[in-house]
């Protein structure tokens, strides 16, 4: 208990300085902070707005401690402030409305690059210095080199545009309303195996040299052997003995890497104008809407640190060497 | 010794002539280069042919000009940030690891943070607020933002070894502290580091790509990014200018698998380990005579 | 070598961490009232098993770990706080061999390198004086031809090379005292000999003190005149090795002797003075004789109280009930 204590203590901590980089960077730009963060779009706002906007943010003319304290709490309420973009939504609701995609993407895309990166892992490890491995392994690793942007926009030339198989934009078919139907469930479907599958591309090598690496060093534990020697077969000692073992490592990085890849959606999001909070960060940042790119990183940080507990918890559920005891 | 294992790696020497090949070419562009980069060549969206070899862009700029020039912007970032990256993460990997105490308890607690913050959209955020960043500026907040990770390896790294023997031998025969660090630590650290390096550097190149793509990098400055950028805004790829698009493409995807090659060259040979193991290299031998079944 | 050397151990204590938390830490004792005597030109074998504490006390005396309690003198003056040119010249005239050869030298460095440094930081050694002293110590050390030798890294010699080199750095440096922690236990049972030789002739002709800590004492018995029997942390026999090995009187020291593999002995024979059991764990509030748990001889008493130290001899002591 002293552990999770320990950790939850630690994430409030970063949490309050992604808040703190927030409320200093308009402050340290040169020129009227104010003008800066709502810049053009505050002349479409009314009054009350504005006054509620400086409030939110904390300009004021009371010291600059007090007016960080006062963002800091209107931040830990989650309130944060208004969009310019998307006037007049507030900043976490057009978030929120982007997530549920953002999480979709990135929930079923993670998944799937596991299981595909561990088996793949698995068989290159098992079938070391073969051709498979000699060719899947440094294939993963320069794919993971490739940025996305080329990623995705290759891809889309393919997919979309080449070979018109594939829609190449949103998230759904936009004629239809959302609605629990077969046939908006389809085209929500059909609108995701695109950025789907070139976030499968970019994640799985980040399961399959790990677990190579892993599965490489468990075939030489004596275990391993033992379990050969019992005279066991190939797949049983790969399977309940080796892959078991090597799994472990994977588990805790499969929920650290749901909140890296959040963040490596965003540009598949914006190649495929993909409706998650990626997507909305983009064209906050082409409207400078500042209260919106700050609210996003905000909830950024929420989701890696909430995929760190995760984490925290799988490696506690796991190793049984951390549950009883001892250091993490 | 570390080098010649590396040459008779074919990982190591694909990735290597590769990424020499880009270095110098981007580096001879004035000389190679057959139009000025910047200079209106031809008509807007022409196909590729002898006279323009990948076609020019949507300014009737020649595109083959353009990604010689852009190599020189995008590999020096990738190369600047990649040093800022590697000397931050050495400074503070290697102090947290051999003084300890609260100096670790400061840097660890650093590290860690920076590493639970969500990288890009901290990136996008800064970059956000300074506006059309410079590749200079990119390379600078690229580096303070990304050696959290390499900090953590150095600094295991350096813990491991602070419990070797030698190191104990070195202080009784009562060497300095900076001696121990630089003598008879850090050649020790040496692949560590390399490795490190280069990873920051395809970290950097991606990044680069990423945040002049979406337009917050200087859109007057020729780099693989921005030629995406500029592709992207004049909607090359729905108008079949493919080139446009894919010839930056290509670029970075080539250098990035150049480097990516040679990391796993260096992670091979440094870590014997990795490497096919004798144990089971017999074993497989073995089953292939017969002498044991799988 | 101007002046006779000697290194003084008073009731030296030692407690680590074992568990517990930051606020409430729970203490284990790895030394409990250690005293010892280590002169130049003799050599001091501490015996005992794994976790008895023996690689402990040298790695105080190195300042390797800070004692918990007690005092160590060199020549009568304390040197466990010292600071400085004193803990330059104190290291130079103390110095270490490790355990492991195989870690106790840096791979990515030469030999040269490894004998070179001590030459230059103790006896400020420059250009050809220096190459030339490293090569005489190299060849004192044996490892011939020094020229070839000073230019190979670590992984180009055999365990007992590196031990060699070891033992040259500690000359190298000036050493009148070598604290080796189980110097031949990682090196393969023919060569272990040859180091133990050469130990033995650095005491004989440079005048070398030697602590030699090791888990086998017949070769105490072939090398040091002085010996200490260590068990969880506490001294339970010590005096002259040749009547420490030919009459023990400690069970425990017994139990030693009896383990030491001997033809003309049947396989089956019962072990003298104790049972195989767990070592215990001392902790600073346990009570009693730390080998009572496995003591034949032990009575209600010994596990009550912790016994004095009798003398036997001129030069014998123990801790033991059955002789107060």
């Amino acid at each position: 208990m002293q552990f999770f204590a320990r950790r939850l203590s630690f994430y409030l901590v970063a949490f309050l300085i992604a808040a703190t980089i927030n409320f200093f960077l308009p402050r340290i730009m040169p020129g009227d902070p104010l003008a800066i963060m709502f810049g053009p779009q505050m002349a479409r706002m009314s009054p009350e707005t504005i006054d509620a906007m400086r409030d939110t943010f904390g300009f004021s003319d009371a010291p600059l401690i007090q007016q960080y304290f006062q963002y800091v709490v209107n931040v830990f309420q989650w309130d944060l402030g208004v969009s310019t973009k998307f006037f007049p939504k507030p900043v976490s609701e057009v978030l929120a409305d982007g997530l549920v995609w953002t999480l979709f993407l990135v929930g079923s895309s993670t998944i799937i690059s596991f299981l595909l990166g561990s088996i793949l892992g698995l068989l290159a490890a098992w079938f070391r210095g073969s051709i498979f491995d000699s060719l899947a392994t440094p294939g993963a690793l320069v794919m993971q080199s490739i940025p996305s942007v080329v990623i995705c926009l290759v891809a889309l030339i393919i997919f979309g545009i080449g070979l018109n198989w594939l829609p190449t934009g949103y998230g759904y078919d936009t004629s239809l309303d959302p609605q629990w139907t077969f046939e908006f469930a389809g085209s929500v479907l059909k609108h995701s195996i695109l950025p789907i599958g070139t976030l499968v591309v970019f994640q799985m090598a980040g399961f399959l040299i790990p677990m190579r690496a892993n599965m490489i060093n468990l075939l030489g534990e004596d275990y391993i052997t033992m379990g050969r020697a019992k005279g066991l077969s190939g797949s049983r000692v790969m399977f309940t003995y080796g892959a078991r073992n090597a799994l472990l490592p994977s588990m805790t990085t499969l929920a650290m890497a749901l909140g890296f890849v959040v963040g490596g959606s965003f540009i598949t999001e914006v190649v495929f104008n993909y409706p998650g909070i990626g997507y909305i960060m983009f064209q906050a940042i082409l409207a400078r809407d500042y209260p919106l790119v700050q609210g996003h990183m905000l909830i950024f940080t929420m989701v890696m640190l909430t995929a760190n507990f995760l984490a925290d918890l799988l490696y506690v559920v796991l190793d049984p060497r951390v549950r009883h005891g001892g250091e993490a | 010794m570390f080098f010649k294992l590396l040459i008779r790696n074919p990982q190591a020497v694909i990735g290597m002539s590769i990424m020499a090949f880009f270095i110098v070419i981007s580096l001879a562009a004035p000389i190679i280069a057959p139009y000025d980069p910047e200079a209106r060549v031809g008509l807007p969206h022409e196909a590729p042919s002898s006279e323009h070899l990948f076609g020019t862009s949507r300014m009737g700029r020649d595109v083959f000009s353009q990604v010689l020039y852009a190599g020189q912007i995008s590999i020096t970032v990738g190369i600047t940030a990649g040093l800022i990256t590697t000397f931050i993460a050495l400074a503070t990997g290697l102090s947290a690891g051999y003084f300890g105490g609260r100096i670790d308890e400061v840097i660890t607690f650093a590290t860690n943070v920076i590493l639970v913050l969500p990288q890009l959209p901290l990136l996008l955020v800064l970059a956000a607020f300074l506006g059309e960043v410079s590749p200079a500026l990119i390379a600078f907040i690229i580096g303070v933002t990304s050696w959290a990770w390499g900090s953590r390896v150095i600094r295991s790294q350096t813990l491991a070894l602070r419990e070797k023997e030698f190191i104990k031998a070195a202080e009784l025969i009562g060497e300095p502290a900076r001696r121990i660090i630089f003598i008879e630590l850090l050649p020790n650290l040496i692949s560590i580091i390399g490795s490190g390096f280069i990873g920051a550097v395809i970290y950097a190149v991606m990044t680069q790509a990423t945040l002049e793509f979406i337009g917050l990098g200087d859109p007057t400055s020729i780099s693989w990014g921005t030629m995406l950028y500029h592709a992207q805004t004049s909607s090359a790829i729905y108008v079949g200018a493919w080139w446009d698009l894919l010839v930056p493409c290509v670029a970075i995807s080539l250098f990035g698998a150049s480097l990516a090659l040679l990391n796993f060259a260096v992670d091979e040979v440094a870590n014997p380990k990795l490497r096919a193991k004798g144990a089971l290299r017999r074993y497989k031998r073995m089953l292939k005579r017969g002498e044991v079944k799988a | 070598m101007s002046e006779k050397l000697t290194l003084t151990v008073k009731g030296l204590k030692k407690d680590f961490r074992s568990g517990g938390t930051t606020l409430n830490p729970k203490k284990m004792r790895a030394l409990n009232d250690v005293s010892l005597n280590l002169e130049s030109g003799k050599a001091l074998a501490i015996v005992g098993e794994s976790g008895s504490g023996k690689s402990t006390i040298a790695k105080i005396i190195t300042g390797i770990h800070d004692p918990t309690g007690g005092e160590i003198e060199l020549n009568g003056k304390n040197v466990v706080k010292l600071k400085g040119d004193d803990k330059r010249k104190f290291r130079q005239k103390v110095q270490m061999v490790f355990q492991d050869p195989f870690a106790s030298l840096n791979p990515t460095h030469t030999i040269r390198h490894h004998i070179e440094r001590p030459l230059k930081i103790h006896r400020k050694l420059k250009g050809d004086a220096l190459e030339a002293e490293v090569l005489r110590v190299l060849t004192e050390v044996g490892l011939t031809p020094a020229k070839a030798t000073a230019d190979k890294y670590p992984h180009e010699l055999s365990g007992g090379q590196r031990q060699r080199v070891n033992i040259a750095r500690g000359m190298a440096a000036g050493a009148e005292i070598i604290l080796a922690d189980e110097p031949t236990s990682m090196l393969d049972v023919s060569i272990r000999i040859g180091v133990l030789n050469l130990m033995s002739d650095m005491k004989d002709k440079h005048d070398i003190g030697f602590m030699y800590i090791t888990h086998d004492i017949a070769t105490a018995r072939y090398f040091a005149e002085q010996t200490a029997v260590m068990y969880v942390g506490h001294m339970v026999e010590w005096g002259d090795t040749e009547t420490i090995t030919q009459a023990p009187k400690h069970p425990y020291t017994q139990l030693l002797i009896s383990a030491v593999p001997d033809p003309s002995k049947r396989i089956d024979a019962p072990l003298q003075g104790g049972e195989r059991g767990e070592i215990p764990v001392w902790y600073p509030d346990s009570v009693g004789c730390p080998f009572a748990e496995r003591c034949l001889s032990a009575t209600d008493h010994c596990r009550k109280e912790m016994p004095g130290v009798t003398q036997l001899a001129d030069n014998h002591f123990t801790r033991c009930h059955l002789y107060s």
